[in-house]
């Protein structure tokens, strides 16, 4: 080809790649008027009739762990090491490991679904029109109905209300709700009355160049704490890969990590280690049992990681009673585990367990 | 223009590029700062780690600058030397499976929540593996032609490896591994660092090496087996020389920054336009080509946005309309 | 003086046999053809000739050394090869593929300097076709790039061409060349072994004419002497009427009485069976 031709179709193609940079499409779940629980078929069956629940996904493990672990016939993770167990003892040990559904990847076939006999298939995440058409197809094909709870934190209650009524454990649900709803509004309180907004970086993946833009459902605890998502505006709901120059310029007053790998190999790269947030000894690896608090899966474990950031963000208006009462009662309630001062401890969820001492 | 004073001028595009890469960036740094900087470095030899500035410009900008060139050269030469050994303009470094292996080995690391190192390990122990393989089914059934073996059984291991990848992708996390997954397997070269670039550098010259050396052997690659065997050179040999230089180049560097796909089969293109297919002067040609095409798009790739674009994702849209016209022109005039 | 001698060898492909007790020897300055049709085992026989594939039984010398003895490198500084006229895969300057035929010459890691240039652009010059030297050899006619795979394989200063079908799809001045080629370079002292596909340029160029049908010689020597229409009808598989009804071959009458013919004939002794006592002076 002549040199020309090529310089002028590079020269398009790199002008057009900005459109990269536009935000993604809106998503029906974020906007204000979501749905907490969208049921398929629209009414789902009678309350007292849900016996056996299938869980289609990660989210929906820890949701279903919390509100009817008795009627659990299978979880999607296919293995359950014990350290995760011993937070969860209301999981039979037998539970079965039935794989993912729907959503990427999928590693449950229609068969099985049948064969397990559940008399609702339950997930969760934002439900826009590709999720919900997903889920009308395999309830059409196998009779069996389903239903998607909103990931978001703020619809939490309701969805923990109105999923607890139609799988027939409206008390469970009703308690799991008022928790919800009363911890939101603390924490809403401990951060009005704290002037602090620190600036927040996300850091993913053992590189920790890796994080989640605006309004991504992997950063919504570091939003709603009342931090400022360092990366919220250089695009909207995803997930990004960033420059260490980018974060330099970034300069975030406070690191958060899920990344125990990151968060070792921050402890010796001198690059991490010439940011303020890390030579303030902000740099903070979130506890991880027995989910992740602040994402992975992103579900109501990251209630979790809101009490876990608003104490990092707000530590002068969050006193430790308060903030480990809290969790304790968390772990009560959602996953009937009675935390020692010990657990405590082997959970890393002290936030004075930053960076390096 | 001789060949001479071409390569004189891509060096001197190369040297102006990557100055130009120099003074942009997320973070700003006026050119004043940067020359006084230089000065101040220049005159103690040290880095003041406490001066944001210098961190950015010194053990940020300037080895990331560095890896692009290391990487686009490297990237390019195994690209012109798989096209010569194979006698086919349209083959890239991935061919003999280097991409799939070290794909798979990235992913598996990720999948197993290992550090950014031992992810590095798995990547260049991957890419070695894959074409260790192929190498070792196309001996076995090198009765008819060796080429045909190789590029045979690369197609069947590289989709094997890939489902191995499809596979870790299926069970990984979604919500967390998936995404770094998918952002290794487009590649990148926001994570390097200067000791990344080091580490890589001794398998990049240990392997270019043998490509120096027996430059104009490869001239004579490009005719049939026979017709070179009768001109006095020991084809097998060489091209096994070839094939294991090539490989460990590519594994080296897609360690370290991912499957940067198309550099390897674009750049060699655009030397053998610029100077014909003479390995010996090819070699540098394209060497520094592939070094200022990867200088200019990663800067593109990290000043664009504030987040990074994909790398393999911005040379696939320049490299693959470029392999289409190439396609649909066909013929001779490369 | 002898410069490849071919004792009972077996030659084929691993296990699969193609000829046998084939029994051959060239002289210096001498052009020897194959003549036979497809699939008598001539390209075979050049492959084994070349060292590309090992004989499986008997004995092949090269000058005067057993082929196993050789280094690919030292056997392309005394036998060239002509391939077919092919099609290039990438755009090499003319110049640039004769120059190739240097690296015979040339150490393992080095690279042909000017002396070799300088051999390179006399081949070209030897065959005419030195304006050509600037060219892509990829837009060359099949003419040419004959021309320049021969002034290649001139340019590992060999003492035998090895050609294989040198005048297959070229057109007939074309052929007349490269024949022509063939026997200025006879007169320079190589010696020379090609296969045809035309009896004719065998009878005009050859100074033996080598019979090869089902990996066997059927008959061997000066081309007057054996290309009868009856030996040939044999070799091809036609009645002697068909033969010599398609074929004018330059020699009238198969047994001359007497008179030169149109060709330079070549020197008594080289050109019949006791070729190889001959040499033995």
């Amino acid at each position: 080809m002549d040199r020309r031709a090529f310089l002028s179709l590079s020269g398009a193609l790199l002008t057009s790649l900005p459109l990269l940079h536009w935000p993604a499409p809106a998503r029906a779940g974020t906007g204000g008027g979501t749905r907490a629980v969208t049921p398929i078929p629209a009414h789902g069956p009678p309350p007292e009739t849900v016996r056996r629940i299938l869980s289609a996904g990660p989210v929906a493990d820890v949701l279903l762990v919390s509100l009817a672990p008795e009627k659990l016939i299978g979880l999607s993770s296919l293995d359950m090491p014990p350290w995760r167990r011993k937070y969860l003892p209301r999981i039979p040990r037998d539970l079965p490991g039935t794989g993912r559904l729907a959503g990427r990847g999928s590693t449950l076939s229609l068969e099985r679904i049948v064969a397990l006999r559940p008399d609702i298939v339950v997930d969760a995440g934002d439900a826009d029109t590709h999720f919900i058409s997903t889920l009308e197809q395999i309830a059409g094909r196998t009779g069996i109905p389903c239903v998607i709870a909103s990931g978001r934190l703020p619809d939490m209650a309701a969805m923990l209300r109105d999923l607890g009524e139609r799988l027939g454990v409206p008390e469970r649900g009703q308690a799991l709700a008022d928790f919800t709803q009363s911890t939101l509004a603390h924490l809403a309180g401990i951060r009005e009355r704290s002037r602090e907004r620190p600036r927040v970086y996300l850091a993913r993946s053992a590189s920790g160049l890796e994080t989640a833009l605006g309004g991504s459902i992997h950063a919504e605890a570091i939003e709603h704490c009342g931090a400022i998502n360092v990366a919220a505006h250089a695009g909207q709901a995803r997930l990004a890969r960033v420059s260490m120059e980018q974060l330099v310029a970034w300069a975030p007053d406070i690191i958060v990590t899920q990344s125990e790998a990151f968060f070792q190999a921050a402890q010796t790269n001198p690059l991490f280690q010439a940011l303020p947030a890390v030579k303030q000894n902000r740099l903070y690896l979130s506890p991880s049992l027995p989910w992740g608090w602040l994402e992975s899966p992103p579900g109501i474990n990251r209630l979790l990681g809101l009490i876990w950031m608003t104490r990092i963000a707000h530590g002068a208006e969050f006193p430790d009673d308060d903030y480990t009462a809290l969790l304790t009662a968390f772990f009560r309630l959602f996953y009937g585990c009675i935390l020692t001062d010990r657990d405590l401890a082997d959970l890393n969820a002290g936030v004075g367990a930053r960076g390096h001492e | 223009m001789s060949n001479r004073s071409r390569i004189l001028l891509l060096l001197g595009l190369l040297i102006l590029a990557s100055l130009v890469s120099l003074l942009v960036g997320q973070h700003d740094i006026s050119p004043a700062t940067i020359v006084r900087s230089m000065g101040r470095s220049l005159a103690d030899l040290g880095v003041d780690m406490s001066s944001g500035d210098d961190v950015v410009l010194w053990k940020i900008r300037l080895p990331r600058i560095l890896a692009a060139v290391v990487v686009g050269a490297a990237l390019s030469v195994a690209g012109t030397a798989y096209q010569g050994m194979f006698r086919n303009p349209l083959v890239s470094p991935d061919i003999l499976g280097v991409s799939a292996g070290a794909g798979l080995g990235a992913v598996l690391a990720i999948y197993l929540d290992f550090s950014v190192r031992v992810t590095q390990l798995f990547a260049f122990s991957g890419g070695l593996l894959a074409v260790t393989l192929v190498c070792a089914v196309a001996w076995c059934a090198r009765t008819r032609s060796l080429i045909l073996a190789l590029v045979l059984s690369g197609v069947a291991v590289g989709s094997l490896f890939a489902s191995g990848i499809s596979l870790i992708k299926i069970l990984s996390d979604p919500h967390s591994q998936l995404s770094s997954i998918t952002f290794w397997l487009l590649g990148g070269l926001n994570t390097i660092g200067a000791d990344d670039v080091l580490g890589a550098l001794p398998w990049i010259t240990l392997a270019l090496a043998p490509l120096v050396l027996l430059r104009w052997r490869m001239n004579l690659l490009s005719f049939e087996d026979d017709e070179a065997r009768a001109m006095g050179v020991d084809v097998t040999r060489t091209r096994i020389a070839f094939i294991v230089a090539a490989t460990l180049m590519t594994s080296a560097v897609v360690a370290i920054s991912g499957v940067i796909g198309w550099v390897g089969l674009v750049v060699p293109h655009m030397a053998r336009f610029l100077t014909g297919p003479d390995f010996r002067i090819l070699l540098p040609v394209s060497m520094l080509s592939g070094a200022l095409f990867l200088v200019v798009t990663d800067t593109a790739a990290r000043t664009v946005a504030p987040v990074e674009i994909p790398l393999g994702i911005l040379t696939a849209f320049i490299g693959v309309p470029f392999f289409l016209v190439l396609l649909v022109r066909g013929g001779d005039r490369r | 003086m002898t410069v490849m001698d071919l004792r009972a060898l077996c030659l084929g492909y691993g296990k699969r046999e193609i000829g046998r007790d084939i029994t051959l020897s060239i002289g210096a300055g001498e052009i020897v053809c194959l003549l036979g049709p497809n699939g008598c085992g001539k390209t075979t026989l050049l492959k084994t000739i070349l060292g590309l594939l090992p004989p499986l039984e008997g004995t092949l010398h090269v000058n005067g050394a057993p082929l196993a003895a050789w280094t690919r490198r030292e056997l392309a500084r005394f036998t060239g090869y002509v391939p077919q006229a092919h099609a290039a895969v990438f755009p090499f300057r003319v110049e640039d593929v004769v120059l190739m035929g240097r690296t015979a010459h040339v150490g393992l890691f080095g690279a042909p300097g000017p002396a070799d240039r300088a051999v390179a652009r006399d081949c070209l010059a030897r065959l005419g076709i030195l304006p050509l030297a600037g060219r892509n050899y990829m837009h060359l006619s099949g003419g040419e790039r004959q021309l320049v795979i021969i002034a290649r394989a001139l340019a590992q200063e060999p003492a035998v061409l090895v050609m294989d079908e040198p005048t297959a799809s070229l057109d007939f001045a074309n052929q007349i060349r490269v024949l022509e080629h063939m026997r200025g370079l006879r007169n320079r002292g190589l010696s020379i072994l090609f296969t045809t596909h035309q009896p004719e340029h065998a009878a005009r160029t050859a100074d033996r004419v080598v019979l090869m049908r089902d990996g066997r010689i059927l008959g061997l020597g000066a081309p007057r002497d054996i290309m009868t229409p009856e030996s040939l009808g044999r070799l091809y598989g036609l009645s002697q009427e068909t033969v010599a009804e398609n074929l004018r071959l330059p020699f009238p009458d198969p047994r001359p009485v007497s008179g030169p013919g149109p060709l330079p004939s070549p020197t008594s002794p080289a050109h019949t069976e006791n070729t190889r006592k001959d040499s033995r002076r």
